[in-house]
C-alpha cells in the first residue's frame, strides 16, 4: 500500500497536485490550515499554513513549500520556484509579516514539501541550509515522498477508517487500470462500503468523502503513467456522486460537515473535470481525422465503435454542461476564456460527428442520453454552428427511417451488449417488435427537431412511426419524488416515464405535452443537485447510470423555439 | 441366402450356383455384390442359359418383393445387368415389351431410366422379324406395340416405314413413328428433304401440341444425326410446329438447343428462341434445357444472341428467374470470351433492372483466373461520360464484395472519359472501394502500368488512399476507447459462434455431403485407414493433410459504418439513370 502511495506522491506532474491533497491529509492528521495554496496571491514561500494538532504541546505553527517530485539541485536553487529561495521568503517577508496575530508567538517548524526523494547532491547543501538558520524559534522538517506516505497511511487511510479488504479493492483497482472496466468493479465496491460505514456519522462521511477524492487522485496519477484514464474518469464521476450522497443531509446547514464536505466535493469536480479534460485532449487531435477515432476503437464490430463514440460524445457534452456551469456560478473574468473552451468543443464535437458517420445513428436506444447531453451543451454555449447540427439531425432521422423501413441496423431498445452484438439478420415482425418496443429517441429528435424547424425530418418520423411502429411505445423518461434519493447511486429503479408521446408532423404537440407534464411536476426541482445549484451532478448521474436525460433541462428552451416559430408562421399567413 | 454363401466375384458360377440364387430370391443381392464384374460374369451367362433354357423365367423378378425394394444406386446396378441381358434373352415381343417396361418405369425420372430400350432396340435388331411384328401390332392397335414402336422402327432403320406410318396414321402412333424417324439416321439430302415434307404435311391447324413438340425435336434430330444444317423447308417446318408455344413445344425447343452445336445457325438460332420467349419459369426442366442450350449457344459464336436472349427474359415482370438458374450459361459466359462477359456486365448494368444488375454479380460470384480476382475491361462498349458514370455506380453497388472487379470497371472507363466525369468515377474509386479494401484494391491499382488511359487517376487514388490510412495510423493507441475485456469476451464468444455455425452450414452445402463417410480427427496432420479391396485384401492408406483456406478482406466501413455502408450500397443498386 505504501509503495502504491510514494509512487502516486512521486508521479504527481504539478506542484499543484501535491498542494490539493496536503491540506486534507494535514486536517485528518489533526492539523488547522489556515491557509491553503491560491494561484495569483502572494503567498511568500508559503503553500500550505497550519497550527500543529492540538494534543501537541507545545503549538507550533507549520510553514509547507511544495515542490514536485524530486528535490535536486535545480529545484533546490535555481530559479525563483526554487525551493531555497521560497525558504528566504519565508524567513524575510512571511514569517515577520504574514502569521496571524493569535499564532505569533508560537515556534514555527519549515516544512520543505516535495513529493518525491531528495537527491544525494542537493543534501549537503540542504542540511547546511538548515544548520544555518535554524533558531529557537525556528525549525525546518524535511516531508518527503516517504513521509507524505506513511502520514496518508497512518491518517486518512489508517487500517480503522479503511480496513483491509476495501485498502484490497482500492489497491486493486489501482493494480488493474489497464483494465478499467474491472478497476471500476473494485473501485465501485470500495465507493460503496466507505458510503455504507459513513452514513450515519458527520466525520465518518467527511473522512470518507476524502478517501474518495484521495483513491481517484491515486488513480488519476497512475492512470496518467499508464497513458489510460478510462478508469479514474468513471471513478470520478462514481466519486462525486457517491461524495454527493455524503453530502445531501448536510447541504443548507452551518455546520463543519457541509463545509467539509462542499469542500471535498468542489476539489472532486476540479480533478474529475481535469481528468475529463485531459481524456478528452488526447483525443482531441483526431476529431477531425476521417474514421480515425472508429479505428482507434480496435474492435472488428460495428457495436463497440458505436457506443464508444457515442459515449465520447456524451462526455464531451458534460464537459460542456461543467463548462457552462462554472461560467454562471463564478462569472468573472475568465468568463471568456471559458466561453472560448466551449466554443471550442462544441466545434471539436461537431468536427468529429462529421468525421465519424457511426454517430449519424446510435445501435441502442440508451444511447440517447448521450444526444441529448451534447444537443443541451450545444444549447447553452450559445446554439452557434446550428446548421451543422441541424444536418446531424436530419440524418439521424434519414438513418432512422432507412434502417426501421429494412429493418436492418435499427436502434434496438435493450441495453444489454450481448443482445446488441447478437442482432441477426432476421427481419420478422416478432424480432422487429421486440426490439423496437419502446424508443426515447424519436421523441427526443421530434423535440429538437421542433426546435429548430426541422419540417421535412418531422414529417418523416411521424409517418415513419404512423407506418412502421404502431408497436413502439413513444417516451421520455423525467424524475419523480423518489429520484433523489436514488438517482446518484442508482441503488433503485426510479422516476417516471412519459408514455405513448404524439410523433406529429410539427411536433409540437409533444413538446407542449412534455412541458406541461415538467411544470406540473415538480420533482425535477426537488432534487437536492438541482437545488443547490449543481444541476451538471445530475446530467453526471443520468450518463453514469445510463438513465435519459430528464426533458425539465432542456424542454424550456424547445418550446420557446417552438412557439416563436409558431408566431413566425401566425405572423407570415396572416401577413 | 446368406451373404457367406454367394460365390465371391467373377469366381466360377456354375448354373446349379445361378439356379440357387434364383429360386431362393438372392439372385438380385448376387448382382449388387459382384456389381463391378465386367465383360460376360459368370452370373449373367448363368442367369440367360437358365432363361433360354427355360428352368427360370427372368422376366419374373419383377414381381418379387425384393424387385420393390430395390431402390437408388442399387437399383441401377441390378438394371445395368438386366440391360446387357435383355439382346440375349428368348422372349416374345410381348413378354420382352413388358419386361423393359416394367425396368423403365422403376427407373423413374432419371435420366438412366431409359437404358432399357437402347438393350431393346439391340434385342430387335437382332432378328428383325421382332420388330416387323411389333410394328404390325402397333398397326392393330396394341397399345405396348404402338408404345414401343419407335424402338422398332429404329432397328429396322426403314426411313420409308416410318413416314409412311406417320403420314397414315394418327395419335400415339404417329407420335412414336415420328419419335421412331427423328432417330434413324438419314443418310442423305434427299432423304432428309422427304422427312421434313412428311413432317410438314403433319403440322395443320389442328395438330396438337404433343405432337408438333415431337416434329420439332424429330425434325433438329434428323439433321443433327446427319450433321447437315436446317434447310429452309426444315426451317419452316420448325416454325409451324413451333407456333402456339405451348410448354410441351417450349421444351421441345429446348431440348432442341442444347447439344446441337453443329448444326446451329443463325436462323435456327432466332427460331428457336423466339420460341422460348414463351418459356414458363415453372417448368424448371426446361429451364434447366435452355441453360444448357445457351451455354451451348456461347460456345458455338451465338454468344449474343443467348445475352440478348437472356436480357429480355430476365427483364420480364411476368418471369420469375435468376440468373442462378443459369449456371451452365454463367459458367460459359465467365469461361469463355471475356469480351462477351464485358458486353452482357454493361448492357446488364447500364439497364439498371434489379434482375439483370443481380444477374451480372451472380455470373461473376465465383469468378476468378487463377488466385487473383476476374477483371472486366468496358472501355470497349460504346458508354457515354454519363454511361460510363452510371456503369461505375452500378458496379459498385453489385461487385462491393468483389472489389477489383468494379475497380477494374471503373478503370477501364475512366481512361475514356472526360476530365470532369473521370474526376467523379476517380472519387468513387477511392471512396468507397479504396477506403474499404486498402489491401485488395491497392494492391490491384498498384498493378496499373504507366501506360492505361487511367494511370494518373490511379495515382490520384493511390496518393488518396495513402493519406486515409495515414489518417487512421496517426491516431495510434487510445486506451480510453478500447472495449472492456468483458465485451470483447463477449464478442469473442459470438463470433466463435457465428463462424461454428457457418461452418455447419458449409459442410451441409459441400457437394461431398452425404457422399463419403465423415471421419474427425482429433489430434495429428496425417491419417492412416485401412480399405477392403475388391480381391478382399486390406489396404493401408495414408493420407497427409494440408491447410485449405480462402481469404476475403473484410470492408472496412462494415465495422465504422455498417449502416452508411448498408445505405449507400441501397442507393447504388436501386438508383436509376436520369
Amino acid at each position: 500500500m505504501k509503495l502504491i502511495i510514494r509512487e502516486y506522491l512521486s508521479s504527481l506532474r504539478e506542484r499543484e497536485e501535491l498542494d490539493a491533497i496536503l491540506p486534507d491529509l494535514l486536517s485528518e492528521l489533526g492539523y488547522t490550515v489556515y491557509s491553503r495554496p491560491a494561484r495569483g496571491t502572494v503567498q511568500h514561500g508559503v503553500d500550505i499554513a497550519a497550527i500543529s494538532p492540538s494534543g501537541e504541546e507545545p503549538s507550533k505553527v507549520y510553514l509547507f513549500s511544495v515542490k514536485r517530485g524530486d528535490l535536486t539541485r535545480a529545484e533546490w536553487n535555481n530559479g525563483t520556484q526554487a525551493l531555497r529561495p521560497s525558504l528566504d521568503e519565508i524567513r524575510d517577508a512571511y514569517i515577520p509579516t504574514r502569521i496571524p496575530a493569535e499564532y505569533a508567538g508560537l515556534n514555527i517548524v519549515i516544512c520543505l514539501c516535495f513529493g518525491g526523494d531528495m537527491q544525494e547532491q542537493v543534501r549537503a547543501a540542504v542540511t547546511g541550509y538548515i544548520s544555518q538558520n535554524t533558531t529557537d524559534r525556528i525549525s525546518f522538517e524535511e516531508w518527503n515522498g516517504d513521509k507524505i506516505a506513511g502520514l496518508l497511511l497512518g491518517g486518512v487511510l489508517r487500517e480503522e477508517v479503511l480496513p483491509r479488504p476495501l485498502r484490497a479493492n482500492f489497491q486493486k483497482a489501482v493494480a488493474l487500470l489497464d483494465e478499467p472496466d474491472v478497476a471500476y468493479r473494485h473501485f465501485a465496491r470500495l465507493a460503496a462500503q466507505l458510503r455504507a460505514a459513513a452514513q450515519n456519522n458527520d466525520r465518518a462521511r467527511v473522512r470518507a468523502a476524502r478517501q474518495l477524492y484521495l483513491a481517484v487522485w491515486v488513480m488519476y496519477v497512475w492512470g496518467r503513467d499508464l497513458d489510460n484514464l478510462e478508469a479514474p474518469y468513471q471513478a470520478s464521476e462514481l466519486a462525486l456522486l457517491t461524495v454527493w450522497e455524503l453530502l445531501k443531509p448536510a447541504i443548507g446547514s452551518d455546520s463543519a460537515t457541509n463545509t467539509d464536505l462542499t469542500s471535498v466535493l468542489t476539489q472532486l469536480i476540479g480533478v474529475h473535470f481535469t481528468i475529463a479534460a485531459e481524456l478528452l485532449e488526447k483525443i482531441a487531435p483526431f476529431m477531425g481525422t476521417r474514421d480515425a477515432l472508429a479505428v482507434a476503437v480496435q474492435s472488428r464490430t460495428a457495436v463497440d465503435v458505436n457506443l464508444k463514440l457515442f459515449d465520447l460524445l456524451g462526455r464531451i457534452g458534460l464537459v460542456g454542461g461543467w463548462l457552462h456551469w462554472m461560467n454562471q456560478r463564478a462569472p468573472s473574468e475568465s468568463n471568456n476564456e471559458r466561453q472560448a473552451q466551449l466554443d471550442r468543443w462544441r466545434g471539436l464535437a461537431l468536427t468529429m460527428i462529421e468525421n465519424n458517420p457511426a454517430l449519424w445513428l446510435p445501435v441502442a436506444d440508451h444511447e440517447t442520453t448521450d444526444i441529448a447531453l451534447f444537443l443541451l451543451f450545444w444549447l447553452v454555449s450559445g446554439a452557434g454552428d446550428g446548421q451543422r447540427v441541424a444536418v446531424w439531425l436530419e440524418s439521424m432521422v434519414d438513418r432512422l427511417n432507412f434502417t426501421m423501413r429494412t429493418r436492418s441496423g435499427y436502434p434496438s431498445s435493450s441495453s444489454d451488449y450481448r443482445d446488441l452484438i447478437h442482432r441477426t439478420a432476421d427481419r420478422s415482425d416478432a424480432y422487429f417488435e421486440e426490439h423496437t418496443a419502446g424508443s426515447t429517441l424519436i421523441p427526443t429528435l421530434t423535440a429538437w427537431a421542433a426546435a429548430m424547424g426541422l419540417t421535412p425530418s418531422l414529417e418523416t418520423l411521424s409517418k415513419l412511426v404512423a407506418e412502421k411502429l404502431g408497436h413502439c411505445t413513444m417516451q421520455l423518461w423525467s424524475t419523480a419524488t423518489d429520484s433523489d434519493a436514488n438517482l446518484y447511486t442508482n441503488e433503485h429503479n426510479h422516476g417516471r416515464a412519459l408514455c405513448d408521446l404524439p410523433i406529429t408532423a410539427t411536433g409540437r404537440e409533444l413538446v407542449a405535452m412534455v412541458a406541461e407534464d415538467c411544470k406540473t411536476d415538480q420533482s425535477w426541482s426537488d432534487l437536492s443537485a438541482v437545488q443547490a445549484g449543481f444541476e451538471p451532478i445530475v446530467l453526471l448521474a443520468c450518463r453514469h447510470w445510463r438513465v435519459p436525460l430528464p426533458p425539465d433541462i432542456y424542454i424550456g428552451p424547445v418550446k420557446s423555439a417552438v412557439e416563436r416559430d409558431l408566431a413566425n408562421e401566425e405572423q407570415a399567413s396572416g401577413a | 441366402m446368406d451373404d457367406d454363401s454367394t460365390p465371391e466375384l467373377n469366381e466360377a458360377l456354375t448354373v446349379e450356383d445361378g439356379f440357387r440364387l434364383f429360386a431362393d430370391h438372392t439372385f438380385l443381392s448376387a448382382i449388387e455384390k459382384r456389381r463391378s464384374s465386367e465383360g460376360d460374369p459368370p452370373l449373367l451367362t448363368a442367369a440367360i442359359d437358365l432363361h433360354n433354357s427355360g428352368r427360370i423365367c427372368l422376366f419374373d423378378v419383377v414381381l418379387w418383393p425384393e424387385w420393390a425394394a430395390l431402390a437408388g444406386h442399387t437399383f441401377f446396378t441390378v438394371q445395368h445387368f438386366l440391360d446387357k441381358a435383355i439382346p440375349r434373352l428368348k422372349a416374345t415381343p410381348e413378354e420382352m415389351m413388358m419386361f423393359v417396361t416394367a425396368l423403365v418405369a422403376k427407373g423413374g425420372n432419371d435420366g438412366f431410366a431409359n437404358q432399357p430400350n437402347v438393350a431393346f432396340i439391340e434385342w430387335c435388331r437382332r432378328d428383325l422379324e421382332r420388330a416387323k411384328a411389333i410394328v404390325s401390332k402397333a398397326e392393330a392397335g396394341h397399345p405396348l406395340a404402338i408404345d414401343h414402336q419407335s424402338f422398332a422402327l429404329r432397328a429396322l432403320g426403314d426411313l420409308q416405314l416410318a413416314r409412311s406410318i406417320v403420314l397414315s396414321s394418327d395419335g400415339l402412333r404417329r407420335l412414336s413413328a415420328v419419335a421412331g424417324l427423328a432417330r434413324i439416321p438419314h443418310p442423305n439430302a434427299e432423304e432428309l428433304e422427304a422427312t421434313v415434307a412428311a413432317l410438314a404435311r403433319i403440322i395443320t391447324g389442328d395438330a396438337d401440341d404433343q405432337l408438333r413438340a415431337s416434329v420439332v425435336d424429330a425434325t433438329v434430330n434428323a439433321f443433327a444425326s446427319a450433321k447437315a444444317k436446317l434447310t429452309d423447308a426444315a426451317l419452316a417446318a420448325l416454325v409451324s410446329a413451333l407456333d402456339g408455344g405451348s410448354d410441351i413445344a417450349v421444351h421441345s425447343a429446348a431440348q432442341s438447343l442444347f447439344g446441337n452445336g453443329e448444326i446451329l445457325s443463325a436462323q435456327l438460332v432466332t427460331i428457336l428462341l423466339a420460341a422460348l420467349r414463351h418459356l414458363n419459369p415453372a417448368n424448371k426442366g426446361t429451364v434447366n434445357f435452355v441453360d444448357l442450350g445457351l451455354a451451348d449457344l456461347v460456345g458455338h459464336g451465338f454468344g449474343t444472341q443467348a445475352v440478348e436472349f437472356l436480357s429480355d427474359l430476365l427483364s420480364r415482370p411476368d418471369i420469375d428467374l435468376s440468373v442462378g438458374e443459369f449456371d451452365s450459361f454463367s459458367h460459359s459466359l465467365v469461361a469463355g470470351d471475356r469480351k462477351l462477359l464485358c458486353g452482357l456486365t454493361a448492357r446488364w448494368l447500364l439497364s439498371g433492372v434489379a434482375a439483370l444488375c443481380q444477374g451480372t454479380q451472380e455470373i461473376l460470384s465465383g469468378a476468378t483466373t487463377g488466385e487473383k480476382s476476374i477483371t472486366l475491361d468496358l472501355s470497349g462498349e460504346g458508354l457515354t461520360d454519363e454511361e460510363a458514370y452510371f456503369v461505375g455506380r452500378k458496379a459498385i453497388g453489385f461487385f462491393f464484395m468483389k472489389p477489383v472487379v468494379a475497380a477494374s470497371i471503373l478503370v477501364s472507363l475512366i481512361g475514356g472519359a472526360s476530365s470532369e466525369w473521370a474526376d467523379a468515377m476517380q472519387d468513387l474509386l477511392f471512396e468507397p472501394l479504396l477506403v474499404n479494401y486498402g489491401g485488395t484494391i491497392n494492391d490491384y491499382l498498384l498493378e496499373i502500368p504507366e501506360g492505361d488511359p487511367a494511370y494518373q487517376h490511379v495515382q490520384h487514388v493511390l496518393a488518396r488512399g495513402e493519406a486515409y490510412l495515414e489518417g487512421l495510423r496517426s491516431v495510434g493507441a487510445i486506451k480510453e476507447l478500447h472495449p472492456s475485456e468483458q465485451n470483447r469476451l463477449l464478442e469473442r464468444i459470438r463470433f466463435s459462434e457465428q463462424m461454428r455455425e457457418a461452418m455447419k452450414g458449409a459442410r451441409k452445402k459441400s457437394v461431398f455431403h452425404g457422399l463419403f463417410k465423415k471421419s474427425i480427427m482429433l489430434y495429428g496432420n496425417r491419417s492412416v485407414s485401412f480399405i477392403e479391396g475388391p480381391d478382399g485384401d486390406r489396404q493401408r492408406f495414408e493420407m497427409e493433410l494440408h491447410p485449405l483456406g480462402v481469404t476475403h478482406e473484410w470492408p472496412r466501413i462494415e465495422t465504422i459504418d455498417p449502416v452508411g455502408l448498408q445505405e449507400m450500397l441501397f442507393t447504388l443498386r436501386v438508383e436509376q439513370r436520369r
